[in-house]
């Protein structure tokens, strides 16, 4: 078919390709296709990653689930079976058993109670400061939308420890709070229990609704409302029928991401429920681990998968079908804001006593509580550096020393550093190699592993724990048993961080394409070169946010933690923690400001450094 | 400097998708071959599997004598090994290597040693008169530069064949013309094999030596430029080459166009049921005279009819009139000033040349000259 042969040729129509047998073909296509994948090793990798994270994602699940239903060793006796086989002890246990309204039914009706009340604090909150700072004058936006979001930055249970200071009566052991330092007497209601946890959660979270919500706020097209105001109708009438339809997807999005937070939360119920045995569902979940009832808490943890999933899923369709209502804006989405007249200044004071009361009181309540002897009592003989500094305390048989002292706090730092650092590297490189393949291969197999690396998400941190610890206790074939291992404790870090690194390396792996790997492909470099020499050199931005921000999420991590470390290995968490169960005050409280001060100061300077926000890692 | 041929080389995709149907294509040596089609016609699908880095689902793809891809044979050889170049549509420069580090990054590789390496990308900067950019980082050079970087980058390691994939699509008008002729210039300083894609028939006419045009993963012609414009193989490269496209006026519909073309492709001897298509291209169409007048602008035997004027379009060097016959809205290129207002009857006319026939199939019918003893002998 040269040009020199007849002056037009067409090729319509022609014979079947293949001349030879139809099963013949078959053949020499796979040997065909036996010889590309012998050279390419993006399907190999694939694969692999596709085996070693089904195994570790959905191992665990299969595996707890299979607990729940089968006799375990230690209740031979009360389930009248022999080991390993099928029961319905648990389940009759856990749901309909004369133990089972205090085992089960009361923690959930806690559980949401909590997530209902945090959810509703949060949505007020964030919801009236998302508005104050992306459409109306109030003074100070700028700063005020950085320091807002500061509570997000410091473990979740700092803010419950500040409410011990402050308000813990003489119920419970070790010290009591300033307010009853000053006489006051606090009552359980306000000093533990529900109230307490919804403010403590609500205020760690408002700032995940304030982001979401300005984010869409900001989102939204000025041009709807105008057309609206243009056509005559009144602002409210313009809030009610065209702004708050078109927000409620980010709405619903919040509610339902922070009652899923909330669901498997484990640090503040345990410190605010404790005294008063006020359970959730993650607080039986650990005390049912503790208490080495495999089966029972292979049922909470059923449970509280089922109802993160649920949630998600519930959130992802709302989402999907609102979608076609959405609009993003583009000219139109220019900052609008509202006068606020003389309201501007008073509203301005109600946004900084919110990070005063979220932010300063907490804090400044800590680092009191951790340099007085006695709470409440500011006399200057009653000031001392003795919790932090001193070589050795008298009545802390524990802690014989100041947190400072000694080497507790800098032996769990290092493993701190060690386990959350080998797991950010891992979750880095994991997030590259993942965007890599979904980038490299086409299509089923890449989106077998975006939805595998995703499944994490949808599953509370506690619960996975709890399930791995189920897949982990005991060798299965090649793979030996890690319980109580540190490597147990990096794998499920890894796996509930996945689906932030994996997104963020998709998307970093998208957007630079296929063609500069092409392009050194064609140049002649092999693929250990392409990766070394192109990829990853190019990729090494997204690479060290990939690696950060698992790290501060880490080092602040405890319901997973807690329910995987034992004894010999404290982290910086676990410390804080433990030092609380051992009712030292001023010493757990100095614990939590050095995790504070950690996390917030490595956000900082990522965001500062990398210029990322925080918006874009919170996975909203 | 070598041939390519690819035989029955088909591509379908895990959606079920064939993007290439059965295509048998010769690109002689040292030719510069234009792959020409819409978007989704399989051209670069095509152009991939040269490279490597797409795999056929059947067929067998040859450089020379050396079989790169086939499936009969279950030979595979990778992108690395083929001795290719191929300049990527998005340039894809490594943006953390300089402009002479990407230059070298293909002599490195295959560890040539450094006076060559020196050498030899001194040279493809030169060549592509960027040789002051060497320090530069790609993402402080301008689109037409990053072009020439892309184009160093490739011919520093001297390839066998030079893929292009729409290569000068990102440019901007200026730009584009000044590239088409460097790489003109280019094919013929290297003397190399140049396949290039493209959806822009200008680019295609402009620059090849051989035009193939595709159609939903199909070969519809392989031809030299002039030949494709001509002769058009069938009525979608009749269609897809030329502008404005070329008119088209089925004899057997109504409207005072196909009217008289039906009489007089009887009176010329030809079954009207046969050449079902009739092509003229806009040129080729005459403005005779206004109405009114007599019809002295008429040649002896051409075929002429009456239209109505709908628009005229001027574009500086000729002058487009959109034209209503009936049915059939028909364009005329004139290459002087046309004097004719909206709204008048014009009539109009073609040599017998000019016409192209086209089968119930859309396949060319043997040309009018050649009438009637071979009238109904297809082409292949």
């Amino acid at each position: 078919m040269t040009v020199t042969e007849a002056p037009t040729t067409t090729d319509r129509g022609a014979a079947d390709p293949t001349g030879g047998l139809p099963g013949e073909s078959r053949f020499h296509r796979l040997r065909y296709r036996a010889q590309v994948l012998r050279r390419e090793p993006v399907v190999g990798l694939s694969i692999v990653l596709v085996v070693v994270l089904g195994y570790l994602v959905i191992g665990p699940l299969v595996s707890v689930l299979s607990d729940a239903g089968r006799v375990q060793l230690a209740d031979v006796g009360n389930a009248k079976q022999s080991v390993g086989s099928l029961t319905s002890y648990y389940l009759w246990r856990v749901f309909r058993s004369p133990v089972s309204a205090a085992l089960f039914w009361k923690p959930l009706t806690n559980t949401v109670v909590v997530a209902f009340g945090t959810t509703l604090f949060a949505l007020i909150v964030g919801g009236a400061l998302a508005w104050l700072l992306v459409r109306t004058d109030v003074r100070g936006r700028k700063w005020l939308a950085t320091a807002l979001v500061v509570p997000y930055m410091l473990p979740s249970w700092t803010f419950s420890l500040a409410w011990l200071s402050l308000f813990k009566n003489d119920r419970a052991g070790g010290q009591i709070g300033f307010l009853e330092g000053w006489g006051v007497h606090t009552p359980d209601w306000l000093a533990y229990g529900p109230l307490p946890m919804i403010i403590c959660l609500g205020l760690h979270y408002y700032p995940f609704v304030l982001l979401l919500f300005g984010n869409a706020l900001r989102r939204l097209d000025a041009q709807l409302e105008d057309s609206a105001r243009i056509l005559g109708a009144r602002p409210g009438t313009v809030a009610r029928r065209v702004t708050i339809p078109l927000m409620l997807p980010a709405l619903s999005s919040a509610v339902l991401l922070v009652f899923g937070k909330v669901l498997g939360t484990f640090g503040t119920p345990y410190i605010l429920g404790l005294p008063t045995n006020y359970m959730v569902l993650s607080t039986s979940l650990y005390r049912s681990i503790r208490n080495h009832s495999a089966g029972e808490a292979a049922v909470f943890t059923g449970v509280i998968v089922i109802i993160g999933i649920g949630f998600l899923l519930l959130d992802t369709r709302l989402v999907r079908e609102q979608k076609r209502f959405v609009t993003v804006g583009g000219k139109g989405s220019m900052d609008r804001v509202t006068g606020l007249g003389r309201w501007r200044h008073p509203a301005s004071a109600i946004a900084v006593l919110v990070f005063v009361g979220a932010v300063i009181i907490p804090l400044a309540t800590l680092v009191l509580s951790t340099i007085t002897k006695t709470p409440g009592v500011f006399n200057a003989d009653n000031f001392t550096l003795q919790y932090w500094l001193a070589p050795h305390l008298t009545g802390a048989p524990g802690f014989p020393h100041g947190v400072l002292r000694g080497s507790d706090l800098y032996l769990a730092a290092w493993h701190s550093v060690k386990i959350v650092g080998t797991m950010a590297l891992c979750c880095g490189l994991a997030g590259i190699l993942i965007g890599y393949v979904v980038v490299r291969s086409d299509g089923r197999i890449g989106t077998l592993l975006r939805q595998i690396s995703f499944l994490p998400y949808l599953i509370p941190g506690i619960a996975f724990a709890a399930a791995s610890l189920s897949l982990f206790a005991i060798r299965r074939g090649p793979i030996p048993a890690l319980y109580g291992t540190s490597l147990l404790l990096i794998i499920v870090l890894v796996v509930t961080h996945l689906p932030y690194s994996s997104r963020s390396g998709i998307s970093a792996m998208t957007q630079l394409g296929k063609e500069p790997e092409e392009a050194a492909q064609i140049a002649g470099a092999r693929w250990f070169t392409r990766i070394t020499r192109v990829v990853l050199p190019i990729q090494k931005g997204p690479l060290v946010v990939g690696v950060v921000l698992p790290f501060i999420s880490g080092l602040k991590e405890l319901s997973i933690v807690i329910m995987l470390t034992t004894t010999g290995t404290q982290l910086l968490t676990t410390l804080s923690i433990s030092l609380v169960d051992f009712a030292y005050t001023q010493m757990a409280n100095a614990v939590v400001l050095v995790i504070a001060a950690v996390a917030f100061t490595s956000t900082y300077l990522m965001q500062k450094i990398t210029k990322t926000s925080l918006a874009a890692g919170l996975g909203g | 400097m070598s041939g390519i041929t690819l035989t029955r080389v088909s591509k379908s995709y895990v959606s079920g998708l064939l993007a290439v149907k059965n295509l048998d294509l010769d690109i002689p040596e040292g030719s510069f071959t234009c792959l020409l089609g819409p978007s989704g016609c399989g051209k670069t699908t095509t152009l991939r599997m040269i490279a490597g880095l797409e795999h056929p689902t059947d067929g067998e793809i040859t450089v020379d004598d050396r079989v790169l891809d086939s499936v009969p044979r279950g030979i595979y050889v990778p992108p690395e090994r083929r001795s290719m170049g191929l300049v990527f549509q998005s340039y894809a420069l490594w943006p953390h290597l300089t402009v002479a580090k990407n230059v070298e990054f293909g002599l490195r590789v295959k560890k040539a040693p450094a006076a060559e390496r020196r050498a030899r990308v001194g040279e493809a900067l030169k060549l592509m008169q960027i040789d002051h950019l060497a320090d530069r980082y790609p993402a402080q050079l301008s689109g037409g530069q990053q072009q020439r970087v892309s184009l160093a980058r490739m011919l520093a390691v001297d390839p066998t064949v030079l893929l292009l994939d729409e290569p000068l699509s990102n440019l901007d008008a200026r730009l584009r013309l000044e590239m088409r002729a460097e790489l003109k210039r280019l094919h013929d300083a290297t003397g190399h094999t140049f396949v290039l894609v493209t959806h822009d028939q200008i680019e295609a006419m402009t620059m090849a030596t051989h035009v193939a045009v595709m159609h939903d993963g199909v070969l519809e012609q392989m031809a030299a430029p002039m030949e494709v414009y001509d002769r058009p193989a069938t009525r979608f490269v009749a269609e897809f080459v030329g502008s404005p496209p070329m008119n088209f006026v089925d004899p057997g519909g109504s409207g005072p166009a196909a009217e008289s073309l039906r009489r007089h492709l009887v009176a010329a001897g030809f079954d009207p049921a046969t050449a079902a298509h009739v092509g003229v291209r806009p040129e080729a169409l005459h403005l005779a005279t206004f109405a009114g007048a007599a019809d002295g602008g008429v040649p002896d035997g051409a075929w002429s009819f009456p239209a109505t004027v709908a628009t005229v379009l001027p574009t500086g060097s000729s002058t487009t009139v959109s034209l209503t016959a009936g049915v059939d809205t028909i364009f005329l290129t004139a290459f002087a000033e046309v004097g004719v207002p909206t709204g008048g009857t014009v009539t109009c006319y073609a040599r017998d040349s000019d016409l192209h026939l086209f089968d119930d199939q859309d396949r060319r019918l043997s040309s009018w000259d050649n009438r009637p003893a071979r009238i109904l002998q297809e082409v292949r």
